[in-house]
């Protein structure tokens, strides 16, 4: 099932709807929009392609597990985001090597392998410059970007999604601008 | 890290964003086609598992969610001296001024009424069996003695949830009855157990003061159990 098969028109709260009466392949549909999405995220928060394709499989299966308790008024993605970020939080911390992909030296930076990022198969996929330049970053600072700039939430559904504030969040936002500003001078030039 | 205050408004953060971020930003949202194989293994991993159900309305996990109350001293004398009195008056009887007032009464569907208390039944399933009888229903009459707006109260409204009407705040509205000074109802029901709580005003929650509570719910809070019994050999 997917979106082609007629379940284009149906906003994400009716697909909840039709999966919470019974039907479980439409919880398909959801799943297709937003295993990409995800999975882009986790990646980028995880710097791994196997951790980041288990954190995605646990989000959607804990997602359908609590289907029952979404609400509406909010909006499916940050609702999945809120489980999506937990998940990955919980997987850096069981790994415990989270700071091994946060690289501050250039150098290191520009000579180093793309450690973490690989196709799938364990060959080394090098990050462009932008994405290096993001997994640079402080993981909260990098966390809270993705969030607002690449995934679209808003500061409230932050707060919902990661349990900080709302100052903190701008914070970190502007923060993570600024480095990347400095990081990506003269990238988009010409 | 040290956090400081951001002081700028929700979105405000859009045009201080510097253009090479909004491009990168930009650039890291490119591409993420859907991955029917992944798609696949998700499906293939909920679908053993059990279906997922609607829970109960927002209002109710806000409502019994544990939460802290503060009261000055002088409040809380007031509260307890209003709580103190509201189960006086479910004790001594509200109906008619009798010196009785169960909060429940249960009788058989002819509408010949049978006074009794709120029972507690035995866990892990309905207390009476039917009896081979094809589900006869009895009347059952909730009563919550709460003063209603025109006594001074802020109560205007009472509706009845429980698990006979799906926990549905709109389906069983109450009835202030003034010379009783309490919100009833009837409502026909087959023997058996059932669980129950009044909603005040759409928003406030509260179980039966005059009634056994039941187990916690799994939310944080106590409903009221009322037991229906079979018509032969009267209610209880």
């Amino acid at each position: 099932m997917s979106d082609a098969h007629g379940h284009a028109a149906l906003t994400d709260a009716n697909v909840v709807e039709r999966v919470l009466g019974g039907d479980t392949d439409a919880y398909a549909v959801l799943v297709s929009r937003y295993h990409a999405r995800c999975l882009r995220y986790a990646e980028r928060i995880l710097r791994n392609r196997a951790d980041a394709e288990d954190a995605v499989q646990e989000t959607f299966i804990r997602a359908y597990d609590a289907l029952g308790r979404y609400e509406e008024r909010s909006r499916f993605t940050a609702w999945l985001f809120r489980i999506l970020v937990n998940q990955c939080r919980a997987a850096a911390a069981r790994r415990g090597r989270r700071e091994r992909w946060v690289l501050t030296d250039e150098a290191a930076v520009l000579g180093a392998p793309a450690e973490g990022s690989t196709d799938g198969y364990g060959a080394a996929v090098p990050l462009d410059r932008v994405e290096q330049a993001v997994a640079e970053l402080e993981p909260l600072l990098r966390e809270a970007f993705l969030l607002r700039h690449v995934e679209g939430l808003g500061y409230n559904e932050m707060r919902g999604v990661t349990g900080a504030g709302l100052s903190a969040l701008k914070m970190r936002v502007k923060r993570a601008c600024d480095a990347l500003r400095g990081k990506l001078e003269g990238v988009y030039d010409a | 890290m040290r956090e400081e205050p951001w002081d700028v408004s929700d979105e405000a953060d859009e045009d201080g964003t510097p253009p090479v971020v909004r491009q990168a930003a930009a650039h890291l949202r490119r591409g993420g086609a859907s991955d029917e194989r992944a798609v696949a293994a998700v499906m293939a991993a909920v679908r053993g598992r059990r279906a997922p159900r609607r829970s109960r309305p927002a209002s109710w996990r806000r409502l019994t969610a544990a939460r802290t109350w503060h009261l000055s001293p002088l409040a809380a004398a007031g509260l307890a001296a209003s709580l103190v009195g509201v189960g006086a008056l479910g004790a001594f009887g509200l109906r008619g001024g009798v010196d009785r007032a169960p909060a429940v009464a249960v009788g058989p569907a002819d509408g010949r009424t049978v006074d009794t208390a709120p029972q507690t039944a035995p866990t892990g399933g309905p207390a009476f069996a039917s009896q081979g009888d094809p589900a006869p229903t009895h009347v059952v009459r909730f009563v919550l003695a709460a003063p209603s707006v025109s006594s001074g109260s802020a109560v205007s409204r009472v509706t009845l949830v429980g698990d006979f009407n799906g926990w549905n705040a709109e389906a069983t509205p109450m009835r202030w009855d003034a010379a009783a000074r309490a919100w009833m109802t009837v409502v026909a029901l087959p023997a058996g157990r059932y669980v129950y709580a009044f909603v005040l005003d759409g928003r406030r929650w509260v179980a039966d003061p005059a009634a056994p509570l039941a187990p916690e719910d799994g939310f944080g809070a106590s409903n009221s159990v009322v037991v229906v019994a079979p018509a032969t050999g009267g209610a209880t």
